[in-house]
C-alpha cells in the first residue's frame, strides 16, 4: 500500500462552548445563560485536533487550529496548542456576531483560504450548544472541497486521498475521500491529555487574531447580515411521562385496548 | 631548640590537619555545586534553633534513646576541651593552661562526662549489635567510630592516670577516674611511669589525629554538617515549605529537580548531616508497608553517594552543571575517562532513585518532623515529582485521570462541577452569591462535596454551625478543588491554576475567615495560598466547634448515647502539619459514653492513613496497604469505633476496616462533628 510521502497541511476548526449537556436558555432573551458555566473546547473538536495531530506526527507537516468567537475563545485554542497543534488563529470581530451556520461556515472558509491551501480541514461532528452539525459541510461547500462526516477513524493517508471509517448506528462505511477534503469526526478518536510542559508553553504563546477585513470576508456575508436563518425561539421541551399497564386475556384483546387508549388520548 | 618530640608532633599534626582540610574543602566545593537558596535571614531565630536542637539536642530527646546521644555529644565537647591541656602539657611539661589545665572542677566534670560517654557507647553498642533494631545499620563505619571514641577516652585515662601516679597534681584531685587509673600503676617505678605516659600520650595523639582525618571522609561528616544544618533549617511553617516556582519566569526552562546539582546547597547539606539514626525510616508508612522508599536510605546513602561521586567528577572537570558539557565533550570524556562520563550521565530519577520510591511517599511528614538534624525530606520528593510530571510527562497513569478530572470538572472524582452543592440541598445553607457578607465561608472541599461518606460530615458540620447561629455561606458551584493533591503530585502548573482561580473568587467576595473540615484544604488555604495573594484566617471545624462551645454559643443536650471506646487517629495534615492534636480529641471527650483511647503511634508519631501526597488517586500495588496497617494498629486496641478528623482518612480507614475487621465486627470511622450533631 502506498502511503503518503508528502507533509500534510491541516486546519482544525474548533469551537469554544459552554460546558453543559443541558443548555440552559434565558426564556426572555432567548440566549444561552453563560453565567457561571465554564467554557470548554467542544468535545468532538478535541477529537478532531487529536486526529490531525496524529497525522502530523506520522507524516510531518503542520496543524493550525482555527476558531471563530470572542477573545476568550483563545483559551480553547491554547488547549489545542498544548495538545500539539503548531499554530492557533482566532477570528474575532463584531462583524461575525449573530452568525448562523451558513455565515459561520462562510467566515471559517474565508479564514481557511487565508491560511493557505490545507490538505485536510478537520471539524467536530457537531457542537454541543448549537448542535446542528452543519458547519463542517458548509465549509466544504464554500471551498468546493470533498467531505465526509461522522468519521470515527482515519485509516490511511495517501498523497491524494484518505481512507476513513464513517460511523453509523451499528457499523461503519469505509470511504475513500479525495483530498483536499473536510472531515468531521465523532467521539471515537480519544484526545490525549496534554503534557504539563505543553500546557505551560501554550499558556505563554501568542494567538494570531484576524478581523473580518483581514480574511477579506464580504460584510454582507458575515454575522447577522449573512445569516439566512434566524432562531425564533429556543426552549427546553417539556417532558411528559404517561404510563399505564394494560391487562388482557390475549393479544387481540390487548390490541383493542391499546387502540382504545390511543383514541382516547387523540394519538390516533 | 625544638625537641625531637615536638618536631615529630608538628609533622604529624600538619599532615593530619592538611588531610582534614583537604577532605573538608572537597565536601564544601561539592555543596557549592548546589542551586542557590537564601537561608541567611533571621539569624536570631536560627541561632535559637541551633541552641535548642544542637546544644540542647531538643529533637533528639523526643525519643528516650536520645539521651545516649546527649551524653556522647556533651562528653565529646568536654573531651575536646580537655585535649588542649593534655596535648600542651605533653609537649611542654612546664606549661599549665589557665583554667582548663589547672581547675580541678573542670577535670571532675570531664571525668563524669567521659564516663557517661562510655556508658552511652556501651548502651549504643548493645542496641546496635545485640538488640539490632532494623533502623540502625551495622556498618563498619559505625564500629570504627565507637572504637575510636573508646580509644580516645581510655588512652587519655591511661596517660593521665600514670601522671597522677607519678606525682599527685592538685588539678586532678577531684577527677575520680584519673585517680582510679592511678591505682592501676601501683608499684611502678617513676622511670616506668614516665615511659608509660609517653607511650599512651603518643597513642592518644595518633588516635586523635586519625579521628580528625576520619570524620570528613566518613558518615561522621554528620558531626561537622549537622550543626550548620540545624542553623540553616527552614523557618517556614510546616505546611508552607514547598518551594516556590514562578511559572511565568521566562528563564525557567526545566521544572523540578532531575539532576542532583539542581537541588539547593541546603538540600545537599541534608545528606551530609544525616546521622543515620533511622528515626525517619522507623516512622515512614511507605517503608513500613514494604514500599521501596526509605527516607534514611534516600538521604544518607542514595543521594549522598551519588552526590559525592558526581560532585567529585564535576569539580575535577571544573563544571558547575552537567549540562555544561556538550554531546561532543561527553563523547571525548568517554574516551579519556569512561567512568567519569558514566557517572555524569546517570539519571537522578531512574538510575539513582527509582520511580516506585518517588511515588510511594504520602508526604506524611513523619520523617521530617522526627529528624533530629532538621533534614527536609518532603521537598526533595516533590521537586523530583515536579521533574517527572512537568518536564518528562512521565507519571502514574491513574494520576492523569485525576488531573483530567480536575481540569474539566474541578474535582478529582470527575463528578459534574454543577453537583458540588447537592449535599446541602435539604439544608438551608446560603451561597456566597446570595448571602450578604457572611462572617465565615464554609469551604466544603471536593471530598465533602462529592464523596458520599464525607458528605455526611459536611451535613453534620453545617447543622452544628446553624445550631450555633454562625453566619456562614458556601461557594457552591463556584468552589473548585484547592489543588492540594496536584501540588503534592508535582503538577505545580495545575495547582497554580486552581489556586489563582479560587483566590480570585474568594477575594472577590472579600472572604476573610474560612471554616473547613478537610485538613488538606485547611493547609492549602492557610499556608499555600498566601504566596498567590490569598490571605485568609482558616479554622478547622473541630477548632471552631470547641470555640463555639466555650463561648456558650453552641448548647449541647445531654443525650443518651451508647458506651463506646473510640480509638483516635491523628491525620497528618491536621496533626504534624498544623500541630493541632487537641481540638478533635476534646470534642470526642465531650460526647456522653465515649472513652477516647490512643494508638501506640499517636500525635507527632501518628501513622499516615495512606491517602496523602496524591496517593489517594494512585494504585497501591507494592507491599501491604498502608490503610490496612493503620486499621490493624487501631483494632489492636479493641475499639467500638475509630475517631478521625479528615475526609480522606475516613475513606481510607473505612476501606481498611472492610479488609481487616471480621464482618460481624462493625467498627465505624467517625468525625467528631457527627457525634456532636447528635447532641443538638
Ligand atoms: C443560544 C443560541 C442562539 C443562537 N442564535 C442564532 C441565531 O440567532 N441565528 C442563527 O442563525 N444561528 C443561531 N445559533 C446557531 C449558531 O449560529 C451556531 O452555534 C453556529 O453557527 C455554529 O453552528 P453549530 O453550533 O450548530 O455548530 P456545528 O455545525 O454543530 O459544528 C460542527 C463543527 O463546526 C466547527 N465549528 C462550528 N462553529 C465554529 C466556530 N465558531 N469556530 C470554529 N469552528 C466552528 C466545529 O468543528 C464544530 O464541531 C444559535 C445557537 C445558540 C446555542
Ligand atoms: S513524608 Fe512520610 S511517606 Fe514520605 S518519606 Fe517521609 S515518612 Fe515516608
Ligand atoms: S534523615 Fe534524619 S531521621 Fe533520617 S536517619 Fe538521617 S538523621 Fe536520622
Amino acid at each position: 500500500m502506498l502511503e503518503r510521502k508528502e507533509k500534510v497541511e491541516i486546519v482544525v476548526c474548533i469551537k469554544q462552548v459552554p460546558d453543559t449537556t443541558e443548555v440552559k436558555i434565558d426564556p426572555v432573551k432567548n440566549t444561552l445563560i453563560r453565567d457561571g458555566v465554564p467554557s470548554i473546547v467542544n468535545p468532538t473538536d478535541e477529537c478532531a485536533a487529536e486526529a490531525a495531530i496524529r497525522i502530523k506526527e506520522q507524516y510531518g507537516g503542520k496543524v493550525t487550529v482555527l476558531a471563530m468567537g470572542p477573545p476568550m475563545a483563545a483559551t480553547a485554542l491554547r488547549k489545542c496548542l498544548a495538545m500539539g497543534a503548531d499554530e492557533a488563529i482566532l477570528i474575532s470581530d463584531f462583524a461575525f456576531a449573530g452568525a448562523d451556520t451558513w455565515a459561520t461556515s462562510y467566515s471559517l472558509a474565508k479564514a481557511i483560504e487565508h491560511v493557505g491551501k490545507p490538505d485536510i480541514v478537520f471539524c467536530g461532528k457537531q457542537a454541543i450548544d448549537g448542535d446542528t452539525g452543519q458547519v463542517g459541510p458548509g465549509i466544504a461547500e464554500h471551498l468546493g472541497l470533498s467531505q465526509t462526516t461522522y468519521v470515527q477513524k482515519v485509516r490511511e493517508v495517501h498523497d491524494d486521498y484518505l481512507v476513513v471509517e464513517r460511523a453509523f448506528e451499528g457499523g461503519f462505511e469505509l470511504i475513500k475521500v479525495k483530498l483536499p477534503a473536510v472531515i468531521t469526526v465523532d467521539k471515537s478518536i480519544e484526545p490525549r491529555y496534554p503534557s504539563v510542559k505543553g500546557s505551560i508553553k501554550a499558556s505563554r504563546s501568542e494567538i494570531t487574531t484576524w478581523s473580518a477585513k483581514d480574511i477579506k470576508a464580504a460584510p454582507e456575508k458575515t454575522g447577522l447580515n449573512g445569516s439566512t436563518t434566524q432562531v425564533a425561539q429556543v426552549f427546553n421541551p417539556e417532558v411528559k411521562f404517561w404510563s399505564e399497564m394494560l391487562k388482557g386475556k390475549n393479544e387481540e384483546e390487548l390490541c383493542d385496548l391499546l387502540i382504545g387508549k390511543f383514541k382516547e388520548r387523540e394519538i390516533l | 631548640m625544638l625537641s625531637l618530640k615536638l618536631i615529630i608532633f608538628l609533622i604529624i599534626a600538619l599532615l593530619a590537619v592538611s588531610a582534614f582540610a583537604y577532605a573538608l574543602n572537597k565536601k564544601i566545593r561539592i555543596l557549592a555545586l548546589g542551586a542557590k537558596e537564601d537561608r541567611f535571614d533571621h539569624p536570631g531565630e536560627r541561632f535559637k534553633n541551633f541552641v535548642v536542637n544542637v546544644l540542647l539536642q531538643g529533637k533528639l530527646l523526643k525519643e528516650y534513646y536520645g539521651f545516649i546521644h546527649l551524653f556522647i555529644f556533651w562528653g565529646f565537647i568536654f573531651i575536646c576541651l580537655g585535649e588542649i591541656p593534655f596535648v600542651l602539657e605533653g609537649l611542654f611539661p612546664s606549661v599549665h593552661v589557665p583554667f582548663l589545665g589547672t581547675n580541678p572542677y573542670f577535670f571532675l566534670v570531664k571525668d563524669i562526662l567521659s564516663s557517661l560517654v562510655l556508658i552511652g557507647l556501651i548502651i549504643g553498642v548493645i542496641r546496635r549489635w545485640i538488640v539490632r533494631p532494623k533502623r540502625l545499620y551495622r556498618t563498619a563505619e559505625a564500629a570504627i567510630v565507637v572504637i575510636l571514641i573508646l580509644a580516645v577516652i581510655i588512652t587519655e585515662w591511661l596517660t593521665s592516670g600514670a601522671k597522677v601516679a607519678l606525682h599527685a597534681d592538685s588539678a586532678y584531685s577531684l577527677a575520680f577516674v584519673y585517680n582510679m587509673f592511678a591505682g592501676l600503676y601501683q608499684g611502678y617505678s617513676p622511670e616506668t611511669l614516665g615511659a608509660v605516659i609517653e607511650i599512651f600520650w603518643w597513642m592518644h595523639v595518633l588516635i586523635l589525629f586519625g579521628f580528625l582525618v576520619y570524620i570528613p571522609n566518613s558518615k561522621h561528616l554528620h558531626l561537622l554538617a549537622s550543626p550548620f544544618n540545624s542553623y540553616f533549617g527552614t523557618l517556614k511553617p510546616a505546611g508552607a515549605q514547598i518551594a516556590d516556582m514562578d511559572l511565568e519566569a521566562k528563564t525557567l526552562t526545566e521544572y523540578g529537580v532531575g539532576k542532583i546539582e539542581n537541588f539547593t546547597w541546603k538540600q545537599l547539606l541534608d545528606s551530609f548531616s544525616c546521622g543515620e539514626c533511622g528515626r525517619c525510616m522507623d516512622n515512614c508508612p511507605a517503608n513500613i508497608s514494604g514500599k521501596p522508599l526509605n527516607p534514611k536510605q534516600l538521604l544518607s546513602r542514595t543521594l549522598k553517594d551519588h552526590l559525592l561521586e558526581k560532585g567529585a567528577v564535576m569539580n575535577k572537570l571544573g563544571i558547575k552543571h552537567a549540562d555544561e558539557l556538550s554531546a561532543e565533550d561527553l563523547a571525548e570524556l568517554t574516551k579519556t575517562d569512561r567512568e567519569a562520563a558514566q557517572i555524569l550521565q546517570k539519571e537522578l530519577i531512574g538510575d539513582i532513585f527509582t520511580r516506585d520510591e518517588l511515588w510511594a511517599c504520602t508526604t506524611c511528614r513523619a520523617c521530617q518532623t522526627l529528624c533530629p538534624v532538621s533534614n527536609e525530606h518532603v521537598n526533595k520528593i516533590i521537586d523530583m515529582r515536579r521533574y517527572e510530571v512537568m518536564n518528562e510527562n512521565n507519571y502514574p497513569e491513574e494520576l492523569q485521570l485525576a488531573f483530567r478530572n480536575l481540569e474539566s470538572k474541578f474535582n478529582p472524582w470527575g463528578i459534574s462541577w454543577s453537583e458540588r452543592a447537592v449535599w446541602a440541598k435539604d439544608l438551608d445553607v446560603k451561597t456566597m452569591k446570595t448571602a450578604e457578607n457572611p462572617e465565615y465561608l464554609f469551604w466544603v472541599g471536593c471530598a465533602g462535596s462529592f464523596d458520599n461518606r464525607a458528605k455526611k460530615v459536611s451535613v453534620a458540620t453545617a447543622k452544628i454551625l446553624q445550631a450555633a447561629g454562625v453566619d456562614f455561606a458556601i461557594l457552591g458551584r463556584e468552589e473548585k478543588c484547592c489543588g492540594d493533591f496536584v501540588r503534592k503530585a508535582g503538577n505545580e502548573y495545575l495547582f497554580q491554576l486552581m489556586a489563582k482561580e479560587n483566590i480570585g473568587i474568594l477575594n472577590n467576595y472579600k472572604v476573610k475567615k474560612i471554616i473547613t473540615n478537610c485538613p488538606h484544604c485547611f493547609n492549602t488555604l492557610k499556608n499555600e495560598y498566601p504566596e498567590f495573594g490569598g490571605n485568609f484566617e482558616v479554622i478547622h471545624h473541630t477548632q471552631l466547634i470547641n470555640q463555639l462551645i466555650k463561648d456558650g454559643k453552641l448548647k449541647l443536650n445531654n443525650v443518651q448515647l451508647p458506651q463506646q471506646k473510640i480509638v483516635y487517629h491523628d491525620s497528618c495534615y491536621l496533626g504534624r502539619y498544623q500541630q493541632e492534636f487537641d481540638a478533635p480529641r476534646a470534642l470526642f471527650k465531650m460526647v456522653p459514653g465515649v472513652q477516647l483511647i490512643e494508638m501506640d503511634r499517636n500525635h507527632d508519631k501518628s501513622f499516615c492513613c495512606g491517602g496523602g501526597g496524591a496517593r489517594m488517586w494512585m494504585e497501591e500495588n507494592i507491599g501491604e496497604r498502608i490503610n490496612n496497617l493503620r486499621v490493624e494498629q487501631a483494632l489492636a486496641k479493641e475499639p467500638q469505633a475509630i475517631g478521625a478528623n479528615c475526609p480522606f482518612c475516613i475513606t481510607m480507614l473505612e476501606d481498611g476496616v472492610k479488609d481487616k475487621a471480621n464482618p460481624e465486627q462493625n467498627v465505624p470511622v467517625l468525625d467528631p462533628a457527627e457525634l456532636i450533631a447528635k447532641m443538638l
